[in-house]
């Protein structure tokens, strides 16, 4: 079954929804493992968005302009002594993308996984 | 937390790191790298992570596992989509012949090896006795190699036609039905090798007669001669791709010297023989110089030093 264009799948709209959380934190760039562990923790789940799953979903997000990415300075990895992170943004886009959807289904209740929240 | 432990986590890593060398293959690289650096942050990120809540190495190895399993769908998934019609794949063709070309190089003694019987009838009873002292799980290995060599032979076939198909049609179609033909006399040679290994067990046993001697030789000789028409076949089959190599300037043109070497001691090999002359040294001598052609065409190819390919075939490698 085809998907309406404008539509969000759920590992989309939960990865907006993450994002919009940590951005509400203050930490408007995140990462791809800093995005799952917000999903895991945000609806209880025990395991963590495949790998596949999700940079499959966050540069479809990104090819539709929900998300902005950039890859971090290489002297701050290098500092740190970790590899490169590729950090996302939600925009504004994505803001209203994700409130549109939270308004047409309800925002999910910590410890019960709503039906494609899925980590997988 | 053991060494052994504590290497877990990284090995399950090393496993999610080759299993996106496996889907991006072939991809340009700019899609790859982007993948791989996000794979390689998360990795990362995920093991610091666990480690620093104190989760064991193996529960971090199983997570990390978990997730690229449950993720595979969707990597191949991605990859499919980007194999749309718009899409310039940059498979390195180069490199998968000289892989294959390398392959055979092992596969072909194992192909035509199949014989040196005393396959005379004064000595054949003294060769199946020798014959039956093989213990069993040597003739089972000996087998098992022949078959491996026989499918290996079909799959370098396959994999040669869809590297050279695109630049020499006729060339590629002709050797691959070759080698794939020799695949097949190869199948038919360990089961007649098998059979002949029964028939000695039992003619060793004292479970027979001459009847054995009789059948057995006969598998015997059919062996030799299958032998040699897995040579033939594998012989034409690389000709044909050192033909289309050649011509079509993938392999440094000085080898082209000592392909005619080889192609002149099977001519003449082949005129002696049928003149009724001993004409080992001559067949030994072209096979020996047509597996250091594979061998050296099969480096250059797999390092990138190639000859140089003409002025037309420039840009479409990447088809």
């Amino acid at each position: 079954m085809r998907r309406k264009p404008d539509s969000l799948l759920p590992i989309e709209l939960s990865i907006l929804q993450a994002g919009v959380a940590m951005r509400s934190r203050g930490a408007d760039e995140f990462h791809g493992y800093a995005v799952a562990k917000e999903i895991r923790e945000s609806v209880e789940a025990r395991r963590l968005t495949a790998h596949g799953t999700l940079y499959r979903a966050l540069e479809r997000l990104e090819q539709r302009g929900l998300l902005e990415s950039r890859l971090e300075d290489p002297d701050l990895a290098s500092a740190e002594r970790r590899p490169r992170r590729r950090l996302y943004t939600v925009t504004a886009l994505g803001i209203s993308a994700e409130q549109a959807s939270e308004r047409a289904s309800p925002a999910p209740v910590p410890g019960v996984q709503r039906p494609g929240a899925a980590t997988s | 937390m053991t060494t052994f432990a504590a290497r877990q986590g990284t090995v399950a890593s090393s496993i999610a790191r080759a299993w996106l060398r496996v889907y991006s293959f072939g991809l340009p690289s700019a899609l790859r790298e982007r993948r791989a650096t996000e794979l390689e942050s998360d990795l990362f990120e995920h093991e610091s992570d666990a480690f620093a809540s104190g989760a064991s190495p193996g529960i971090v190895g199983i997570e990390i596992i978990g997730r690229l399993v449950r993720g595979m769908p969707a990597d191949l998934m991605w990859r499919f989509q980007l194999e749309g019609p718009q899409m310039e794949l940059n498979i390195p063709f180069e490199r998968v012949t000289g892989l294959l070309l390398l392959a055979l190089v092992l596969l072909i003694p194992v192909a035509v090896g199949i014989d040196g019987y005393d396959t005379t009838q004064v000595g054949w009873a003294s060769e199946l006795s020798r014959l039956g002292g093989v213990s069993a799980t040597q003739t089972r290995v000996n087998v098992a190699i022949q078959i491996f060599s026989g499918l290996a032979l079909v799959c370098a076939a396959a994999g040669f036609y869809a590297a050279l198909a695109p630049r020499a049609k006729n060339l590629s179609v002709f050797a691959a039905f070759a080698m794939a033909a020799a695949g097949v006399v190869t199948f038919a040679t360990s089961a007649m090798y098998f059979a002949t290994s029964t028939l000695a067990d039992d003619y060793v046993a004292g479970r027979g007669g001459d009847d054995i001697l009789v059948t057995s030789r006969a598998l015997a000789l059919a062996m030799q001669n299958l032998g040699g028409a897995a040579g033939v076949l594998l012989t034409l089959s690389v000709c044909s791709l050192a033909v289309a190599a050649h011509k079509h300037g993938l392999v440094p043109g000085g080898l082209k010297w000592v392909l005619a070497f080889s192609f002149t001691c099977v001519l003449v090999g082949l005129a002696w023989q049928i003149s009724g002359r001993d004409a080992w040294f001559f067949l030994m001598g072209g096979l020996l110089t047509l597996l250091l052609w594979l061998l050296a065409a099969g480096s250059c190819l797999l390092a990138g030093v190639g000859g140089h390919p003409r002025q037309s075939e420039l840009g479409t490698s990447a088809a």
